[in-house]
């Protein structure tokens, strides 16, 4: 490998997959992933996430292209080279009935932790995630979240140099999620390379120090997420409810586009939050009063919706209406 | 590293007392009758052989596919344990804990026979046959697609086999099945059944090493075959 290929833990290129029953997974889709980034994938559901996952795990072989972890190709990872790995999956499998104290010693040993290493690193990691008081109970007594601490426990404890999380915060408490942010930066600011998938936007923004976004099993942007937040600058989402039904004389600001419900007005502002106020003096001048107001900047689920046209998760999900995202 | 997976299985199966228990309970609930019934000693060693034998290959079969269809064997191999070393581990540890599970079936056997110091030899022969069919479980989780699959590729190729080994039938000299049957290592354990009842002398030397290379050869294979044996149960 060049002086360059050496920092790249991860690199795939052009990498395509299909799964058997015919279903695309991804299509040639090239990425590095090189010391010390913290790479994020984000899409909708059956975007390709899991799948770039499991091929630089080596899980799956692709049909094209290569795809190289630490080094070496994935999928004929040996297993020295895995243990500097940790995984983290969608499923939390574990070895039941063992307690979750010993099948996380159990994959720390596997990992290459002496006994005495192991015990010391899961015992700091369950007191950290919170399940140092539980550690003699089996998996299968553990609530989702517990199950999937101890899956972050088990993919920790040896300090890999690459890290692959599918779904890291799903299921955590605020403080196992601090936490988990933590262990995760300070691994990355050691050298440690990140792959995430993820679906939440403030997670992603906590995490990435690089976004890549996925749709039908290929790459639509890679930056950073400041850069792409950037491509939505001051473009703020100002949900105002209203009494009274929709208004054809509205003079709303320049720069405002809105769409009115009955009771609710959805404003699209091109000069950040700065308009509400004139915003707010055009719907009252239409004799209508506003109950409530709430102000929405950018995040990167507006970004994706604005880059490709369609929600990063299905609009019965989203707690607030998202930016619009239909042409640039 | 090493004994990681053997030092696994065994405290899995130690914990789940109930099926640990069962195991050694219902070979011991056939056993128990056939060997105080005066059931002539042909047929009660070739039910013995048949019933250590299914044991061993489905008890290695159904887990197998059972952790491949879950994930934990990718969890295994993900998590940086080498596929040869999970199976050679999984194998031995295995039928260490069938040749436990079934001490009690035998010293019932040996109670019965009157013959007792005949059986180290059974005792010898039992483990390799359990070896065997534990590996032949393995081929079996590899090729299946389920558990009834498995289920029903162990207990073909198991009797199959027995039947090569003579259990049911005693091949004429000289002819191919007489050939094969040298080569079965099941005929060991089903010998030395019979042996333990009188019925006929003790193999030789030369007769032992046939199918003991036979089954060392099954081994080297299986655990060759590595990660595509492996992989092929996940």
């Amino acid at each position: 490998m060049s002086h360059e290929d050496r920092s790249a833990l991860v690199r795939l290129g052009g990498a395509s997959y299909r799964y058997r029953s015919g279903r695309p997974g991804v299509g040639r889709v090239t990425l590095d992933v090189d010391a010390g980034e913290r790479v994020v994938l984000m899409g909708p559901n059956g975007s390709g996430k899991t799948t770039v996952l499991r091929l630089i795990t080596g899980e799956l072989r692709p049909g094209d292209g290569s795809v190289h972890a630490l080094g070496h190709p994935a999928a004929s990872l040996r297993a020295g080279h895995r243990r500097r790995m940790g995984v983290v999956a969608a499923e939390s499998v574990h070895v039941d009935p063992l307690p979750a104290h010993q099948n996380a010693l159990f994959f720390a040993q596997a990992a290459g932790l002496s006994r005495d290493g192991a015990e010391a690193a899961v015992h700091e990691l369950f007191e950290r995630f919170g399940l140092a008081a539980d550690s003699d109970v089996p998996p299968s007594e553990y609530s989702y979240g517990m199950r999937r601490k101890l899956l972050l426990v088990e993919a920790l404890a040896h300090e890999p140099d690459l890290l692959v999380l599918d779904e890291p915060f799903l299921g955590l408490d605020p403080s196992a999620r601090s936490a988990l942010l933590d262990i995760i930066h300070v691994r990355a600011s050691s050298g440690a390379a990140v792959v995430a998938a993820l679906n939440g936007a403030a997670d992603a923004l906590a995490l990435a120090s690089r976004v890549v976004f996925l749709m039908d099993g290929e790459v639509v942007a890679d930056d950073t997420p400041d850069a792409l937040l950037e491509r939505l600058a001051k473009r703020t989402l100002i949900t105002i409810e209203v009494d009274g039904p929709p208004s054809r004389d509205a003079d709303y600001p320049e720069g405002v586009t809105v769409d009115e419900t009955a009771g609710r007005l959805l404003a699209i502002s091109e000069f950040g939050p700065g308009v509400l106020p004139a915003l707010c003096q055009a719907v009252l001048a239409t004799g209508r009063a506003i109950r409530s107001v709430r102000v929405k900047e950018p995040d990167l689920a507006d970004v994706f919706a604005h880059l490709t046209g369609q929600p990063l998760a299905p609009a019965a999900q989203s707690e607030d209406p998202s930016l619009p995202g239909a042409g640039q | 590293m090493i004994g990681l997976i053997w030092s696994l299985e065994w405290a899995v199966a130690t914990r789940r007392r109930r099926l640990f228990g069962l195991n050694a309970l219902i070979p011991l609930l056939l056993v128990g009758p056939i060997a105080f019934s005066g059931a002539p000693a042909q047929h009660a060693a070739a039910v013995y052989t048949v019933l250590f034998t299914i044991f061993g290959a489905f008890g290695s079969c159904i887990p197998l596919i059972r952790d491949g269809e879950s994930g934990l064997l990718t969890r295994f191999m993900l998590a940086g344990v080498p596929p040869r070393s999970l199976l050679t581990q999984r194998v031995l540890a295995a039928t260490s804990l069938d040749t436990v599970q079934l001490l009690p079936s035998l010293i019932v056997i040996a109670l019965a026979s009157g013959n007792a110091q005949a059986f180290g030899g059974v005792l010898a022969a039992l483990m390799l046959t359990l070896l065997v069919a534990n590996l032949l479980g393995v081929w079996a989780a590899a090729l299946a697609r389920s558990v009834a699959e498995g289920a029903l590729f162990a207990a073909v190729s198991s009797l199959l086999l027995l039947h090569a080994a003579g259990a049911f039938r005693t091949p004429a000299p000289g002819t191919l099945s007489a050939g094969v049957e040298r080569l079965v290592p099941f005929r060991l354990l089903h010998e030395s059944l019979l042996a333990a009842e009188g019925l006929s002398p003790p193999g030789s030397g030369a007769d032992l090493l046939p199918p003991i290379l036979v089954a060392a050869a099954l081994a080297l294979v299986t655990i060759a075959g590595g990660r595509r044996v492996a992989v092929g149960a996940v």
